[in-house]
């Protein structure tokens, strides 16, 4: 994480060098009939749990996407529960009842239109808990700026692959990064993807640095998710895409069948606020 | 069947020569400073035949008896002429005086005049110093490697290391530098090449028809000769430029016996950033430097000793906190001998490492740092002969063995980091070639070059070698000792080139070639960073085969000051490779079962004119092609453009000599935009707006084109000292050419989303002084 981002760093003063330069174009973009999106979540924590199912627009539509509203939403779990959801408004489907157990698999059916969607996710096992949040102050350096920064530490279990996802949010809205605190530019949304393997970190103390500039008073809202390989998978494609797609940009993966956009997942997740205490 | 062919005509013109023959053998050097002259002719005028000097200067030719005018020539040297008796083999050494600068003959050609038209070699271009001094370029830091992009059929992005030639991807060019392999060629991340031009004597980038004593990459073979130092007296070269300086002596060790060249070249745009206010500016370091060494000795009249080595690297830092350098490592010991006037021989070793290193320093005083790193190694040791059968026949043969040490990725921590140390198996390889070819004179007007290798490859243990199985999970792992086969391949690489003389200055050529490459280039950019991987072929990666077949039409005119040509190509890639949609490439063991296997097809046309002689000089090339993939995996199996296809690619060069003085230059290149993916849409999840992807590189970026201008003011001071400064404009009317295209929410409005474009340097002037003292 630290390496790309000083990566990063490294071709952004590369660009500044060589007298880079940023401008809006129009280009004349195909458009694919809009696309079937269906995306839900079932995890260890309290429900509702929500489904919701729209369809793609073209690039240069504003951002009002279509919903389905005539579509009927299923969880069951390997164990043989089942809950039928209901429309909560357009759209939007939810359980009532349900509440995800670990180490269950569920499968989200959706039928719409006379055709049958199905996708089953896993919710992980072992439970695995942030210990604590610590924000201290930092000096600049390549990876930041002077300011006050918070490390999640939590304990990855040895001898076995582990995917996390942390979420984000200062004084309970998402955050805005700022790349130059003299331009007025408005920087970029937090998009709360913040991935996590323990690929060469397995059994240790996990430290996440998060790059949040935060000021004394701030309230800090950290949620951590634990998912499976696949969903994992998903994230880290997702990311790729809403990071500009490299050279071949393709969709993320998904688990329905047949393949439409979006995902269904199930994960454990655990919680935890801190405020960053007043200059002494 | 192809093997008989070659030797029934290898042999098929013996016993010919009846006449009493001798052989006129020797070497052609440079008068100035002893340096040889590769691709010098020798020419009998009274039997109107002759011969050229190989890449160490040598010639070999059979004459009857008799006595005859010999004509000596190369490009940018005064033309010898020489009566010459023969009644016994003779061995001739001829020293070339060069054209006076003075007379500010640009000269710009392939060496001999009209090589291009007669030679059996096509779609092949050879670049020479001079010729590059005085095309403008970035920063005003003349470089090969850009200048060779101007040429037909040769294709490079902006920025990045990677070229592209005749639809091949950028990891299918085999890159030597005095024969050992330089695995990337660029600093800065492909701003400038490796290659500095006051330490490089010579350049030929072979795009098909590749010899047969070349091998190992599936599309060209760019060939870099280092200078070996003059070895008449002392002499200095250098200059001081925007942002690098360069110093190059020379010297003999032993006048006309042996010499030695030390060449050395670093950027100083870090000293400019500790002039920032800035902080963080200030405590980044980020420069490269080259060094280039060479010493040659004659032992006596038959054998003479090449020893030559190359360093350079990049260093990127900040303070303590990060480090990141790479850099390419070649040395080659070589060793000539004559046998006899008729037999020569070079006996080459060879090392070659390319390595990166990333060091995070963690915080201060608790111990928690890491490193990563990652190399390539090879040794090797080639053997190659020429033997000068007779005027009809030359042949070449020989054969190289290598080993290949690969180390894909480790890290190291330091006690407290919670990183753990992790070291990905290093892998290990063989790779061997044998070869024979003859250019042969068929008759008069018909001339062929037949060649054929056949290259071996093995993987080799120790290791734990897996199969996946559809998914790209772990199928079977199965445990090798130390040397022991993992997986072998072979095969045969054949080589056929004909040249018929239609007149005195035009020919039809035609050529075939096939080549097996067993090693491949794992790179997520489109055109190459210093941390692409090199991986050997294995039981899961079989060796990537390309065979292309050439036509060409050649046409000099007024006495070879103009040249011409029109070369069709045709190209078929098989076990090509792409990536997994999210594929991890970087630090993954199992980086094989990320890979989808598949072919791909280039096809074009490159038409060539170019001017030789006269105040006005340099050329105009122009490229139809198109180039295609297929893969089972990648847009369900339909064909897609390769990011590199480039329908039109267009390149101006002009220079033109105002007074003695002054000579100015301009380039201008116009091309097709890279084939890209652009989103046909846009959905919604998890409260994040997604670009909706659909057909493969379906798009185009917008045409690139741009003009650079240069000014070269030359002094001769006296006759020891020579000056010049090169004034130059890079994109002089700022064209903003796309570097990158982004899909983002409206900067001021989020309920929309838009397209901006990322372009990299908009006019950039630069100026260079450069001296040279014999």
């Amino acid at each position: 994480m630290k390496t790309t981002r000083a990566l990063l760093r490294t071709g952004l003063l590369l660009c500044v060098l060589f007298v880079s330069c940023e401008e809006v174009i129009e280009l004349d973009l195909d458009t694919q009939e809009p696309q079937l999106v269906i995306a839900g979540f079932i995890s260890d924590g309290q429900g509702p749990y929500t489904v919701r199912i729209s369809r793609s627009v073209a690039f240069y539509d504003t951002n009002n996407f279509p919903v389905e509203e005539h579509a009927n939403v299923r969880i069951t779990s390997d164990e043989g529960i089942t809950e039928v959801l209901t429309q909560t408004s357009p759209g939007v489907y939810q359980t009532a009842h349900l509440r995800g157990q670990r180490g269950v698999a569920y499968t989200l059916d959706v039928a719409l239109d006379g055709t049958s969607y199905s996708a089953t996710s896993r919710i992980p096992a072992e439970s695995i808990a942030l210990d604590s949040i610590q924000v201290g102050y930092k000096k600049a350096s390549i990876f930041q700026e002077a300011g006050y920064y918070a490390i999640a530490y939590f304990k990855d279990p040895p001898d076995v692959a582990n995917y996390y996802r942390l979420q984000v949010l200062v004084n309970g809205e998402e955050y805005v990064f700022r790349d130059d605190e003299e331009t007025d530019d408005d920087g970029t949304r937090d998009t709360n993807f913040w991935l996590l393997r323990d690929k060469f970190t397995d059994g240790n103390v996990q430290d996440y640095e998060f790059p949040h500039r935060l000021a004394p008073g701030d309230t800090l809202h950290v949620r951590l998710q634990q998912v499976d390989r696949i969903t994992f998978d998903y994230y880290r494609t997702l990311v790729d895409v809403l990071s500009g797609g490299g050279i071949a940009p393709a969709n993320p993966i998904t688990n329905w069948d047949p393949e439409v956009l979006g995902y269904f997942g199930a994960l454990s997740e655990t919680e935890t606020t801190v405020v960053v205490p007043e200059e002494q | 069947m192809l093997l008989s062919l070659l030797f029934l005509f290898l042999f098929s013109s013996m016993g010919i020569t009846a006449q009493e023959t001798y052989t006129l053998s020797g070497s052609i050097t440079d008068a100035k400073n002893g340096e040889e002259l590769p691709g010098a002719s020798v020419w009998i005028k009274e039997l109107e035949t002759g011969g050229t000097t190989n890449a160490y200067g040598f010639y070999s030719i059979t004459v009857p008896q008799g006595s005859y005018t010999l004509s000596i020539s190369y490009v940018g040297y005064t033309t010898q002429e020489q009566r010459i008796e023969f009644t016994d083999n003779r061995e001739l050494h001829i020293e070339l005086i060069p054209e006076s600068t003075s007379l500010q003959e640009v000269v710009i050609s392939s060496k001999k005049k009209d090589l291009n038209v007669t030679s059996t070699q096509m779609s092949a271009n050879t670049l020479n110093m001079q010729e590059i001094a005085k095309v403008p370029v970035l920063f005003g830091e003349k470089d090969v490697l850009k200048t060779i992009q101007l040429l037909p059929g040769i294709k490079a992005n902006e920025v990045g290391s990677g070229f592209f030639v005749r639809g091949g991807s950028a990891g299918q060019n085999l890159i030597l530098l005095d024969e050992a392999p330089v695995y990337n060629a660029s600093h800065m991340l492909g701003l400038f090449s490796v290659f500095n031009s006051d330490a490089i004597k010579d350049l030929t980038l072979y795009k098909g028809h590749i010899p047969a004593n070349y091998g190992g990459r599936a599309s060209s073979v760019m060939d870099v000769q280092m200078n070996n130092g003059n070895n008449k007296g002392f002499s200095a070269s250098g200059g001081i430029g925007t942002i690098a300086s360069r110093l190059t002596i020379e010297a003999p060790i032993v006048k006309d016996k042996g010499s030695f060249m030390l060449s050395g070249r670093r950027t100083y745009l870090d000293l400019f950033l500790k002039l920032s206010n800035d902080e963080d500016t200030r405590n980044t370091s980020l420069y490269f430097y080259d060094f280039n060494a060479k010493a040659n000795y004659k032992i006596g009249a038959n054998d003479r000793i090449y020893l030559s080595g190359y360093f350079g690297r990049d260093q990127f830092g900040f303070s303590d906190e990060f480090g990141f350098d790479w850099g390419n490592t070649t040395a080659t010991l070589r060793w000539n001998h004559l046998f006899n006037d008729k037999l020569f021989s070079n006996t080459t070793v060879l090392y070659s490492d390319y390595n990166y290193r990333v060091e995070i320093g963690g915080d201060e005083g608790q111990n928690n740092g890491f490193s990563i790193e990652s190399a390539i190694e090879d040794f090797s040791l080639k053997q190659d002969y020429k033997y000068y059968w007779n005027n009809s026949n030359t042949v070449q043969f020989g054969w190289n063995a290598t080993r290949h040490h690969f180390v894909p990725g480790e890290i190291r921590s330091e006690a407290n980091a919670n990183v753990n140390d992790l070291l990905l198996q290093k892998k290990y390889a063989w790779e061997a070639g044998v070869y024979l070819s003859d250019e042969q004179e068929i008759t008069d007007n018909l001339r062929a070059n037949f060649g054929l290798r056949y290259s071996w490859f093995a993987q080799t243990g120790p290791g734990a070698i897996f199969t996946y199985d559809a998914e790209g999970d772990i199928a079977s792992t199965t445990t090798y000792d130390s040397g022991e086969f993992v997986k072998t391949y072979g095969g045969f690489e054949p080589r056929v080139g004909l040249t018929y003389l239609l007149s005195e200055a035009s020919s039809i050529k035609a050529s075939y070639n096939r080549n097996r490459q067993y090693l491949h280039l794992i790179s997520n950019s489109t055109s190459g960073t210093p941390i692409d991987l090199w991986i050997p072929s294995s039981n899961n990666v079989k060796p990537q085969l390309s065979d292309q077949y050439a036509l060409g039409y050649y046409r000099n005119f007024k006495n070879n000051t103009f040249e011409t040509s029109v070369e069709v190509y045709y190209k078929g890639m098989q076990n090509q490779i792409d990536y997994r949609t999210g594929a991890e490439l970087i630090f993954n063991e199992n980086v094989e079962s990320q890979l989808l296997f598949g072919k791909g097809w280039s096809y074009g046309a490159e038409f060539y004119f170019k001017k030789n002689l006269g105040r006005f000089t340099g050329w105009l090339s122009y490229t139809w092609s198109k180039t295609e993939r297929k893969f089972d995996g990648i847009d369900t199996g339909n064909p897609y453009p390769a990011s590199w296809d480039r329908t039109h690619d267009l390149s101006l060069v002009g220079m033109y000599q105002l007074s003695p003085k002054w000579s100015l230059s301009a380039t201008f290149a116009y091309r097709t935009g890279n084939a890209v993916t652009f989103p046909v849409g846009k959905y919604e999840v998890d409260d994040e707006v997604v670009n909706l992807y659909d057909t493969r590189n379906a798009n185009r970026f917008p045409a690139y084109h741009r003009l650079d201008l240069g000014a070269t003011r030359s002094i001769k001071k006296t006759k020891k000292w020579e000056m010049s400064t090169t004034f130059s404009l890079y994109n002089a009317y700022g064209r903003k050419n796309a570097y990158q295209i982004n899909f983002k929410e409206a900067e001021n409005d989020p309920n929309r989303t838009e397209a901006v474009k990322l372009s990299l340097f908009s006019f950039f002037p630069a100026v260079s002084w450069n001296f040279k003292f014999n």
